[in-house]
C-alpha cells in the first residue's frame, strides 16, 4: 500500500524533468520503466497514472544521464536483471509480489530446503502461478507442474519449449515439448493449458528488474 | 535465448495451429492459433484469431484479427478490423478500419483512418493522427474513436470522444468530443469540435 506522499503524477514528472509524452511512452515500450510502476487512480479529472516516487526520480535521473551514450535497448538491457545473478530470498518473492502465496506454498512444500531461489527456482514458480491464476489448474494439480519444469526444463534453455497441460478423465498430466512442435491427443484427452516458455521467462524478467 | 532455427507457419484455408516461435506466419484463410505467438513476420489475408500474446516484427492484416493478449510489434499495419484483450505496443501503427483495444496503445507513429468503431483505453505516443472515413449519411454513426486519455507530442484527432487530450502540439478536428485539452506549444481546433476546457501547461 503506498501512501498519497509516496507517488508522483505522470504530469509532475514530465514538468519536473521536461520531459514529453512522446519519450516517456517510447521508454515504457524499451522496457526501461517496468509496467508494474504504472498506478492508475481516480483523481477528480478522472483516471490518472502514477509512478512510485523513489523508484521513478532515480530511474529518469540514470536514463536522462545515460541516453546519449547508450542506446535505448542497451539502457534496457542494464535495467534487466541476468538471470545468472538472480538470487532472491523467500521473503523478498512474498515482499515484491513476483508469485502468489499459493504457487510459493506448493514449490516451498516441495523443496523445504530452499531459502534462496535461483532464476530458474522462480521460474518454474512462476509457470505454475500462471496456470493457477487462471484457474485451469487446481492446487493439488500444481506439483507435476513443478515436477516437469524441475526434470525437463534444461533441455530448453537454448531453444523455445512449451508446458502442456492435459486431462482426461479427470487424472492430469503435464509435458514439456518443444515450441511449435505438433502433438495431436486422442479424443478422450483435453488439453487444458500451453504455457509458452520463453514468453514466461521474459515476464518474468520484467518483473524481477524493479 | 532461441537458437534454433525457425520455422514458417503457412495456413491456407480453415486451419488452426498451435503457438509458439515462427519465422513468418502467413494465414491465408481463416486461422485459429493457441497459445503465445512470437514471430518476425506476419502476413493474414482473411481472419485470424490467437488464443495467447503476439511477439512479431512486422504484422500485415487485411481482414480481421482477434488477439487474446497482448501485442508487441514494430510495424503493425491492420486493413480491417483488430481487437486486443490486453495492451498493444508498437513503433508504427497503422489501422484502416475499426479496432477495439482493452488497454493501452503506446506506439511511436499512431495513424488511424476510421471506417468503423473504435475503442481503447488510452493512446500514448509521439505522432497520432486519427482520421474520420469517409461518411455517408446512414454510416455516420459508429465511425468514432472512444478513447479515455490521448497523450502524444503532436496529436491530431477528427471523429474522437475523449475525456482528455495533452500534448506539445494538438489539434482537434471536426467530430470531436474533448473534455480537457492540454497544450504545451500550439492548438487548434475546428470550429465543429466541442471542447469542454482547453489550457496550456
Amino acid at each position: 500500500m503506498s501512501l498519497e506522499s509516496d507517488l508522483i503524477s505522470k504530469k509532475e514528472l514530465l514538468e519536473m524533468f521536461d520531459i514529453s509524452y512522446g519519450q516517456l511512452y517510447r521508454w515504457k515500450r524499451k522496457n526501461l520503466i517496468p509496467e508494474e510502476w504504472f498506478v492508475r487512480k481516480s483523481t477528480f479529472t478522472g483516471q490518472e497514472t502514477f509512478f512510485p516516487r523513489e523508484k521513478i526520480l532515480a530511474r529518469i535521473v540514470q536514463i536522462k544521464d545515460m541516453k546519449d551514450d547508450l542506446s535505448l535497448d542497451e539502457l534496457a538491457d542494464m535495467f534487466s536483471p541476468n538471470p545468472a545473478d538472480v538470487a532472491l530470498p523467500r521473503s523478498e518473492i512474498v515482499e515484491r509480489n513476483i508469485v502468489t502465496e499459493a504457487a510459493l506454498g506448493l514449490y516451498v512444500e516441495r523443496h523445504k530446503e530452499t531459502t534462496i531461489f535461483s532464476f530458474e527456482n522462480v521460474l518454474y514458480t512462476y509457470v505454475l502461478d500462471t496456470l493457477l491464476q487462471t484457474g485451469d489448474i487446481s492446487l493439488a494439480e500444481g506439483h507435476i507442474v513443478l515436477q516437469a519444469m524441475e526434470e525437463h526444463y534444461d533441455k530448453f534453455r537454448a531453444k523455445s519449449g512449451q508446458l502442456v497441460f492435459v486431462r482426461k478423465l479427470g487424472i492430469a498430466t503435464c509435458l514439456v515439448a518443444s515450441s511449435p512442435c505438433e502433438v495431436y491427443f486422442e479424443s478422450g484427452v483435453r488439453v487444458v493449458a500451453q504455457v509458452h516458455l520463453p514468453t514466461c521467462v521474459e515476464r518474468l524478467k520484467m518483473k524481477l528488474s524493479i | 535465448m532461441d537458437t534454433q532455427a525457425r520455422h514458417n507457419l503457412v495456413i491456407s484455408g480453415i486451419g488452426s495451429a498451435a503457438g509458439g516461435t515462427y519465422q513468418n506466419l502467413n494465414v491465408q484463410g481463416v486461422a485459429k492459433v493457441h497459445g503465445d505467438v512470437d514471430c518476425v513476420l506476419c502476413l493474414v489475408e482473411g481472419v485470424v484469431e490467437v488464443n495467447g500474446n503476439v511477439k512479431v516484427q512486422t504484422m500485415h492484416i487485411r481482414g480481421k484479427a482477434k488477439i487474446r493478449g497482448h501485442v508487441l510489434g514494430e510495424d503493425v499495419k491492420v486493413d480491417g478490423e483488430l481487437t486486443i484483450a490486453g495492451n498493444c505496443e508498437a513503433e508504427k501503427f497503422d489501422v484502416a478500419g475499426g479496432f477495439v483495444i482493452d488497454g493501452l496503445l503506446n506506439a511511436g507513429q499512431i495513424s488511424i483512418r476510421l471506417h468503423g468503431r473504435a475503442k481503447v483505453r488510452e493512446i500514448g505516443g509521439e505522432q497520432i493522427r486519427v482520421e474520420g472515413g469517409p461518411r455517408f449519411g446512414l454510416f455516420k454513426r459508429g465511425r468514432t474513436l472512444s478513447v479515455d486519455s490521448v497523450e502524444g507530442d503532436d496529436v491530431y484527432l477528427e471523429y474522437t470522444k475523449a475525456r482528455a487530450v495533452r500534448g506539445n502540439k494538438v489539434n482537434i478536428g471536426p467530430g470531436c468530443e474533448i473534455d480537457l485539452v492540454e497544450y504545451r506549444t500550439d492548438f487548434q481546433q475546428a470550429k465543429e469540435a466541442k471542447i469542454t476546457s482547453s489550457q496550456r501547461v
